[in-house]
């Protein structure tokens, strides 16, 4: 026989719920299966125990027996907020006034600072930057020491120190748009050098 | 013979014409600046050149105060129109310069610039930036030798006026 349809079986005839056929066949089956049978007394035990623990029928609470209950714990919750509101709040509002010496810091270092700025100037401001290779870092600050924007570049690779790093005292230039060309002059009138871009914008700074 | 005259006339009047110099333009400017590239190492001061901006004249002792240095040579500088239309070159080097792209006048005073700072054929960095009178940028480049390179900006007029 199929386990699970002993089991449908044995929960039908324990709700009383078999035809007269199937009862009658099923204790048949009882008297013939000791096992079966002893399966049958162990349900009908537990099921009788539990019957006796919890009433079949309970009576339903009408709609005002919750409705007075949620009230009622409403204001329990109150009453206890209240109470516990009433012993946190000092005599002297620390909390508040914290927040007044802070807002009152805030304002002076405004100040001295809008004081400062007005001394200096208005500064030089980098916005973004872009360093195109990996392992350069640019990295921006304002010093009111030297009066002063900084744009630091870290990570560049060293000039080698036998290239000879060659300056110009530039006197005066001249552009010509016409070549993409920049001249530059010394005092004497002597051509430094040329920068000169390409089709690919380039620099190339040509000298003598 | 005949024939040919008027057309070598008219070779010769052209010949003429391109050795005269056209009338030059001058572009437009929204300001200029000075750029110079200063070599910083440890080791006694030395006078800054003439060319120095006078605004400029405690540039030496501004730096230190930035870069962990003691003597800043100059050497080389550029004073360049910021073009409005058309890209500047500020070249105190070969070896490194900066382009400068003028976007207008700035809110409260200055230039707003596109400005890469490049070396040879390479740009090492780009930025947006507000450059302002009185309020030099240093930029700290490639370390030389036993010191290092670096590159001061400084706006010292402004043509444009300025944005309230």
């Amino acid at each position: 026989m199929n386990p699970n349809h002993d089991e449908e079986l044995l929960a039908r005839w324990l709700d009383n719920e078999l035809s007269a056929d199937e009862r009658a066949s099923f204790d048949a089956r009882l008297t013939a299966d000791a096992a079966l049978r002893r399966e049958a007394e162990i349900m009908q035990s537990l099921r009788n125990s539990l019957q006796s623990a919890f009433p079949r029928h309970t009576e339903v609470p009408h709609a005002d027996f919750f409705n007075s209950r949620i009230q009622q714990s409403i204001d329990e919750l109150r009453a206890e907020e209240a109470r516990n509101a009433a012993a946190a709040r000092p005599r002297f509002n620390w909390h508040g006034l914290r927040w007044f010496a802070l807002a009152a810091a805030c304002l002076v270092l405004g100040g001295v600072v809008w004081f400062w700025q007005q001394q200096e100037g208005p500064a030089t401001i980098v916005m973004a930057t872009y360093a195109p290779h990996t392992g350069v870092k640019a990295s921006t600050f304002h010093s009111s020491d030297a009066r002063a924007t900084v744009l630091m570049l870290d990570g560049l690779e060293a000039v080698p120190p036998d290239r000879k790093v060659v300056g110009y005292h530039v006197d005066h230039s001249e552009t010509d748009r016409q070549v993409a060309m920049t001249t530059l002059f010394s005092t004497n009138g002597t051509v430094l050098g040329v920068l000169a871009t390409d089709a690919g914008n380039q620099p190339h700074v040509i000298t003598h | 013979m005949r024939l040919a005259l008027p057309f070598l006339f008219a070779a010769f009047a052209l010949t003429a014409m391109a050795q005269e110099p056209l009338p030059v333009t001058k572009p437009a400017t929204d300001g200029k600046v000075w750029g110079a590239l200063i070599y910083a190492s440890k080791g006694e001061e030395v006078d800054l050149p003439d060319e120095v901006p006078d605004n400029l004249d405690d540039l030496s002792e501004r730096l230190a105060k930035v870069f962990p240095f003691t003597r800043f040579e100059i050497v080389g500088q550029h004073t360049q129109d910021i073009f409005r239309q058309y890209e500047s070159w500020v070249v105190p080097s070969k070896d490194l310069f900066v382009k400068l792209d003028s976007k207008g006048p700035a809110v409260g005073g200055g230039i707003n610039l596109n400005l890469q700072f490049w070396r040879e054929q390479q740009v090492l960095v780009k930025t947006d930036t507000v450059l302002r009178e009185d309020s030099p940028l240093f930029i700290g480049g490639p370390k030389w030798r036993e010191g290092r390179l670096l590159f001061v900006l400084l706006l010292t007029k402004v043509d444009v006026p300025e944005v309230k």
